[in-house]
């Protein structure tokens, strides 16, 4: 158990490392989520009348200000980027060097990620520890200590879920041999999917019904309306019930295409 | 004791058929035609413990894909392997212990990071005891002298010693086995020379089991006792090396330089006429003939400078890859 949680803690750290190397890429990339806020805070304030207390739907002006800062917030923590690694690993070959050593491709890739984003991460959640303060004393919207804790709970199943949903879709490298624009595709789908452009209100109810049984609400919108308090508290159990079947869904199908992928490759050859 | 013991071991590829132009591909997309190409045809072979084995053929004779069957990253069509006495395709934990791979054009190591990082990633997944580790390591900082190699960026090192640090990552968990696919590709002679003394060193120390392939001559001749030659999926010869010019060591090379020019009718009429590049003409006559012939040319051709040579290994080689000598 020492040497796996050696290994792991190791992946970890090289991520990490690797991270820090490159210092002004990690500062441009918290700049650059400045920006969606601001957009969607202009476009929603030109929407609300001013001083109406009018809702749209169903949240008042402050709410949908503090939904767009929070699910903005939320969507860098969990954001991947791995799949690109993965890619290049399954078309290069660059797997190989893996496959022939003791230790699992997933984990080594989750955890060196892990490391990768800690630093990005580590910021973040002081963004979000202010944003909870504005929340509660500007906004007037009260966040609970219990509130909380189910919101950090919610952020490690948000991760576990897109970490999974991404490692699917990098997958797909096993039998596509130019995906980059997937990647693409899939992750405006996906954040949309999960709310963290808009609330899936929006959409309608037809709509929000169907979004809200997939797995990718979880990602975004369960979190930031766990930490808003819009998710009534008998609910939330169901939710969280859901989301572990997802995990759980997901990683089998995780399992299915890496043994499936493996084959292919290790057939194909590089 | 046989540490790898392969037994008709196959593999083929499918393919697609691709022609050029638009109307082609087009058609592709609708119906392709496949094409399997058989890389490796039902090759046998056994390696004794310490035995350090050439693996030679010209590209694509199918040398990486046996080697990648046997580190297990690979799985054959049909026939059997066992390394360690383990079936390598079945990645067993035990076994992926104690192999390693150094491929010269793949990188293990994190290029952003010192390789000492990726040092200490490999001391985790290998589970080696931090003492055990100090103690390799500094062994083989000793050895490969890259004491100062270890704290800069991979990528700010040059290819030979990157390619050093690589074997040095590969060895750290002391492998019973160790599989190099051109470890010595793109590197000066002097890097070349470093990394083939490292690899006889490992072997006389350790005692560890090599398989290397190269394209470089000069690596096959300086570390291997052994050599299997391989061909379109086949092997042509396994046996001593000394044995590859056996057949050919019953013939030398003739090299004439004129004072003037001869043409190359003239040359033609002679046996073992081979090539006239600028003044100089090379022949290949038998060795009982030698004396014979060297007289003739001496008397009949404006001949300022003669030498008479063993034929180079590589012409050995060259033979048995175009069949043209028995097989070891």
């Amino acid at each position: 158990m020492g040497d796996v949680a050696a290994k792991y803690g190791r992946s970890f750290s090289i991520g990490l490392r690797g991270a820090i190397e490159y210092r002004l890429n990690f500062a441009f990339s918290i700049l650059s989520a400045v920006s969606p806020v601001v957009i969607q805070t202009a476009l929603w304030t030109s929407l609300y009348s001013p001083g109406s207390g009018e809702t749209l739907f169903g949240f008042t002006y402050a709410q949908m200000i503090a939904y767009t800062v929070v699910a903005n917030l939320v969507s860098r923590l969990v954001r991947t980027g791995f799949e690109y690694e993965l890619n290049t690993d399954i078309r290069t070959g660059g797997l190989d060097r893996y496959l022939v050593k003791p230790i699992g491709y997933f984990g080594f890739r989750l955890f060196v990620f892990l490391g990768t984003k800690s630093t990005q991460t580590g910021l973040t959640l002081v963004l979000l520890a202010i944003a909870t303060w504005v929340l509660n004393a500007v906004l007037g919207i009260p966040v609970s200590v219990a509130a909380a804790f189910a919101f950090a709970a919610s952020l490690v199943v948000a991760f576990l879920l897109n970490f999974l949903i991404f490692w699917c879709v990098g997958m797909a490298g096993f039998w596509l041999t130019e995906i980059g624009f997937l990647f693409e595709a899939a992750r405006i789908v996906i954040i949309t999917a999960s709310g963290g452009i808009f609330p899936l209100a929006v959409f309608g109810p037809t709509a929000q019904a169907a979004l809200n049984m997939l797995p990718f609400r979880f990602t975004i919108q369960f979190p930031t309306e766990l930490l808003c308090g819009r998710i009534p508290t008998g609910q939330i159990a169901a939710d969280f019930a859901l989301s572990f079947v997802w995990i759980g869904v997901l990683t089998a199908l995780a399992r299915a295409l890496w043994s499936a992928g493996i084959r292919r490759f290790a057939a194909v050859g590089s | 004791m046989a540490i790898i013991e392969v037994d008709r071991l196959s593999r083929s590829f499918r393919y697609y058929e691709k022609q050029g132009g638009l109307g082609a591909s087009l058609r592709n997309l609708v119906a392709r035609r496949t094409l399997v190409r058989e890389a490796v045809k039902g090759i046998s072979f056994s390696i004794g413990e310490g035995e350090v084995v050439g693996f030679l053929g010209p590209n694509g004779a199918g040398k990486t894909t046996t080697l990648k069957m046997l580190a297990g990253i690979m799985h054959p069509t049909s026939g059997a392997a066992h390394v360690l006495g383990h079936v390598p395709w079945q990645r067993k934990k035990d076994l992926r212990m104690r192999i390693a791979i150094v491929m010269g054009q793949r990188s293990q190591l994190w290029p952003d990071l010192p390789a000492v990082e990726s040092f200490e990633l490999n001391r985790a997944i290998y589970e080696i005891e931090r003492a055990e580790y100090s103690r390799v390591l500094g062994e083989l900082v000793e050895l490969f002298d890259i004491g100062g190699l270890l704290p800069v960026q991979v990528r700010r090192l040059s290819l030979g010693e990157r390619m050093k640090l690589e074997i040095v990552a590969a060895l750290l968990h002391k492998p019973r086995v160790l599989f190099l696919d051109e470890p010595t590709i793109g590197l000066d002679l002097l890097s070349q020379r470093t990394i083939r003394d490292l690899v006889r060193t490992l072997n006389q120390r350790y005692r560890t089991t090599v398989m290397l392939t190269s394209h470089y001559l000069s690596d096959i001749e300086d570390l291997c006792e052994r050599v299997i030659l391989i061909n379109r999926g086949t092997i042509v010869y396994d046996g001593p090396l000394t044995g590859v010019n056996a057949t050919l060591a019953e013939r030398k090379t003739v090299r004439l330089v004129f004072s003037a020019p001869v043409a190359q009718d003239v040359l033609s009429q002679y046996t073992g006429y081979q090539s006239l590049d600028g003044l100089t003409a090379s022949f290949e006559v038998e060795r009982s003939e030698v004396r014979a012939f060297s007289r003739k040319v001496l008397d009949d051709l404006p001949v300022v400078d003669l030498t008479i040579e063993e034929i180079p290994l590589e012409e050995g080689i060259a033979a048995l890859y175009r069949g043209e000598l028995p097989r070891g």
